[in-house]
């Protein structure tokens, strides 16, 4: 029952973040709004890999992959902040231009390390493929091939900057290359998951699931320059809702091991 | 117990976590391929060297130390 309401969780955020960006009356004021809630979910989302992580002991193989989502969270955390406070004296060319670019490649690097490590999981078990091999690989093809089409036009404009002499772009291209890589483990992670169904531990992997295709809509709607109001992309509606199933999916975690203890005490 | 039974009493302990589908999947896997038995040929003594055989598989999933306290229960109280 805990883990629906954990579930629901996300998407109630959703609804009031865009309740109270609608309310608010003037857009410093959404934009304010704007900005401290996207500093909140990291926050939370952080929250959640670090529980995940602790659910497990030194050696096992998930405290590993939630340490790697978690020091991704930490560092893409560390960046918003930062760009906030240097943005004053960035230029395309400054250290602190450098710095941010930095954070972001090294944040979506451990991303891709952790998402990996947590989609390898069931061949890892070596029970059973996961689904039908058919089909799997095809789910997996898919996802890829969604992910390539959403994801692929900033990794193009990326490599176009570079090769006009933007060397950021360098950084830009491999934070933008990582979240392709990223999204196409998406087909593993649903296979893992429809696999648990029934089970608890199907929650964690679900809302992990859920979370990465939040991220996939939040590509496309950044590709498309969507907007869900004035002065609110619609992609910061998928940015809160990716990172809050993020922080439900930790949570998640942490309670169906602490489930499984108990049962066995 | 019966041999079906056997199976069928590990897989309840299973079935709560990884669902009972893939509890009976995960056990039919380390019967065959690990003592090569069939599920129907279980026996009480096949007890210890199962639930060994499922460890591996539910640390990836729940931890070391998780999957040790649930195959002790397992070995405790299928017999």
């Amino acid at each position: 029952m805990r883990l629906r309401w954990l579930a629901l969780y996300p998407l109630a955020f959703a609804v009031i973040f865009f309740g109270v960006a609608r309310s608010l009356g003037t857009e410093d004021a959404v934009a304010s709004f704007v900005v401290g809630q996207r500093l909140l979910v990291r926050v939370l989302a952080l929250a959640g890999c670090v529980l995940a992580a602790s659910a497990f002991d030194r050696g096992d193989h998930l405290r590993r992959a939630w340490s790697w989502m978690a020091w991704s969270t930490a560092l893409l955390l560390l960046r918003d902040p930062l760009r906030l406070a240097l943005e004053p004296i960035q230029d395309s060319t400054s250290a602190a231009a450098w710095l941010l670019d930095g954070l972001a490649l090294i944040g979506n690097l451990a991303l891709v390390i952790g998402v990996w490590q947590l989609a390898r999981s069931w061949r890892m078990a070596a029970m059973t493929q996961p689904g039908n091999s058919k089909k799997a690989l095809a789910l997996t093809l898919g996802v890829a091939v969604l992910a390539l089409i959403v994801a692929a036009p900033a990794a193009a404009t990326a490599f176009r900057d570079l090769l006009g002499g933007d060397s950021r772009a360098s950084t830009t291209l491999a934070s933008a290359l990582a979240d392709i890589v990223a999204l196409c483990l998406i087909g593993p992670l649903l296979l893992t998951a429809i696999e648990l169904r029934g089970g608890l531990f199907s929650w964690p992997w679900g809302l992990i699931t859920a979370c990465r295709v939040s991220w996939l809509f939040y590509d496309a709607a950044a590709a498309l320059g969507l907007t869900l109001m004035p002065g609110v992309p619609l992609y910061e509606l998928f940015r809160g809702l990716a990172l809050n199933l993020l922080f439900a999916a930790g949570v998640a975690q942490a309670m169906v091991v602490r489930a499984v203890r108990r049962a066995a005490a | 117990m019966a041999a079906s039974s056997i199976a069928e009493a590990v897989a309840s302990h299973l079935a709560p976590f990884l669902g009972a589908f893939n509890a009976k999947i995960w056990i039919r896997t380390v019967a065959e391929k690990k003592l090569g038995k069939s599920v129907e040929t279980l026996s009480r003594l096949d007890v210890v060297a199962l639930s060994q055989g499922l460890q591996s598989a539910l640390s990836t999933f729940m931890g070391r130390v998780a999957a040790e306290e649930l195959v002790q229960k397992i070995q405790r109280e299928v017999r």
